[in-house]
């Protein structure tokens, strides 16, 4: 449990969320409008990222390692990933395969904190 | 950007466009109404009416000026920009009439062209059941601007400056892939899948190019007007190239641009092969279905770079907006589009 009394993190966003939802979005401004809707979007994302970010971090791990990225933080593993990509070192097809697998995965991870209803349709 | 920052930026604009307008008609030009419209990628619009006096005329513009910050998209000056309006308009394609090229107001480059009423936001376009009748027009009313778009003699409109750098060996496609690498690399943020997508470009690169004409670029539900009898006017030149036609083809099919009618793959408004069969008709070219797969998943890539890019305008502080915020997090939509359409290739 946090230290900190509640509201707990996520019930602060959710706060603000609501009231950029109920209150800010109410205004007969449009474009203020519009930018509360967003901002209002935005802290959903931040609410989901909150809840799921132990798990992807565990499993982008776990995928990382069964490419050969065993060694390193992720955001470096990553980043070599990238770079081995893009010198062709995936150009085999089993080994194009198995990254795209990958990709496809974790992308579907960062949809599912920006925009579940992407998935859906 | 904040309504109080746009008041302030419109005190500033107020008295430079006052007196351009002075100028250019040889009466006393007042600003009666002026509103800041959505921005795009490198500018932002303005509706701006103007009394003349003395007499009564009115004048009902749109401003067309450069947003502040360093831009890396490949957009082109507001004084080619209007120059390929002005070569549109004299060709018969639907599009605001371009009246003056301002050098500057408030010390960034403008230029004015004619308010034209209509519909620009996507969602509404899509399923906004007052638009059904204009839906049903459009496939072709698009293919038949789009046609005339491509038939525009760059050279012969005075465009050269916006032709490639040389008669390079490089098909359009190969620069398009070099410029989405340096934007990826400005990024500075590991994309596993878009480097996927972009090695499965190089990989899977077609044939050169058949031709090359006038290609606006960014041609698309959203960048167009639309009225009760569909489409009024091709808006957003600031992407207008030489290149491909075909990309232009491909474009409104991407994902992005159905405006969540996913199914309707041209656009979220008609079946891809009513779209393309329209193209056809009307440009008298033959559309090779496999190329347009191909530029689907080139488009799905730009956007994705492109909504990152957008991004970075917040992050670094240039330009601080909850809404460029917001578009780090939609290049996963792109990205995951992109790999789809990868892992789909050829085995439907």
């Amino acid at each position: 449990m946090s230290l900190h009394d509640r509201p707990t993190l996520a019930e602060l966003l959710q706060a603000v969320r609501g009231y950029l939802n109920e209150e800010v979005a109410k205004t007969s401004d449009r474009r203020a409008r519009f930018r509360a809707l967003i901002a209002a979007n935005v802290l959903a994302i931040a609410e989901r990222e909150l809840s799921t970010a132990g798990q992807d971090a565990r499993i982008e791990d776990e995928r990382l390692r069964a490419l050969g990225y065993a060694a390193g933080d992720a955001a470096a593993r990553r980043r070599t990933l990238c770079a081995e990509i893009r010198a062709g070192r995936f150009d085999p097809p089993p080994r194009f395969a198995a990254a795209l697998a990958y990709a496809r995965e974790m992308v579907e991870r960062k949809l599912a904190v920006s925009n579940p209803r992407y998935l859906e349709s | 950007m904040a309504d109080a920052s746009a008041t302030q930026t419109l005190d500033v604009v107020r008295n430079d466009v006052e007196r351009f307008l002075s100028g250019q008609t040889g009466k006393r030009a007042r600003i009666v109404e002026a509103k800041l419209l959505a921005g795009g990628a490198s500018q932002e619009s303005w509706s701006v009416e103007v009394a003349l006096e003395p007499g009564s005329e009115r004048l009902d513009l749109v401003m067309r000026r450069d947003m502040g910050g360093v831009l890396t998209f490949a957009t082109l000056p507001r004084a080619t920009e209007f120059a390929v309006i002005a070569a549109a308009y004299a060709a018969g394609v639907p599009v605001p009439q371009p009246f003056f090229e301002a050098a500057t107001i408030a010390g960034r480059p403008a230029f004015f062209m004619q308010r034209v009423d209509g519909e620009a936001v996507g969602r509404r376009l899509v399923s906004d059941p007052s638009f059904a009748a204009a839906r049903a027009k459009l496939p072709e009313q698009m293919a038949h601007a789009l046609a005339a778009v491509h038939r525009i003699e760059p050279r012969a409109a005075g465009l050269e400056a916006i032709a490639p750098g040389s008669e390079s060996a490089s098909s359009t496609l190969q620069v398009e892939i070099e410029r989405l690498y340096r934007e990826l690399d400005s990024v500075d943020e590991a994309h596993p899948a878009l480097e996927l997508a972009l090695r499965w470009l190089v990989l899977h690169e077609p044939p050169r190019e058949a031709e090359r004409t006038l290609v606006h670029g960014d041609f698309r539900i959203g960048n167009i007007l639309v009225g009760p009898s569909g489409l009024t006017a091709i808006l957003d030149w600031e992407f207008a190239h030489i290149g491909d036609p075909l990309e232009d083809v491909a474009w409104p099919c991407v994902r992005a641009w159905r405006f969540g009618n996913v199914a309707l793959e041209a656009g979220g408004i008609a079946e891809r092969e009513t779209w393309l069969q329209a193209y056809e008709r009307a440009s008298g070219r033959s559309v090779d279905r496999e190329r347009i797969a191909y530029l689907e998943v080139l488009g799905n890539v730009r956007w994705a770079v492109g909504a990152s890019m957008q991004a970075r305008r917040h992050l670094s502080g240039v330009e601080p907006s909850i809404e460029l915020a917001s578009l780090g997090r939609l290049s996963a939509e792109m990205e995951y589009e992109a790999l789809r359409l990868i892992s789909q290739w050829k085995s439907a």
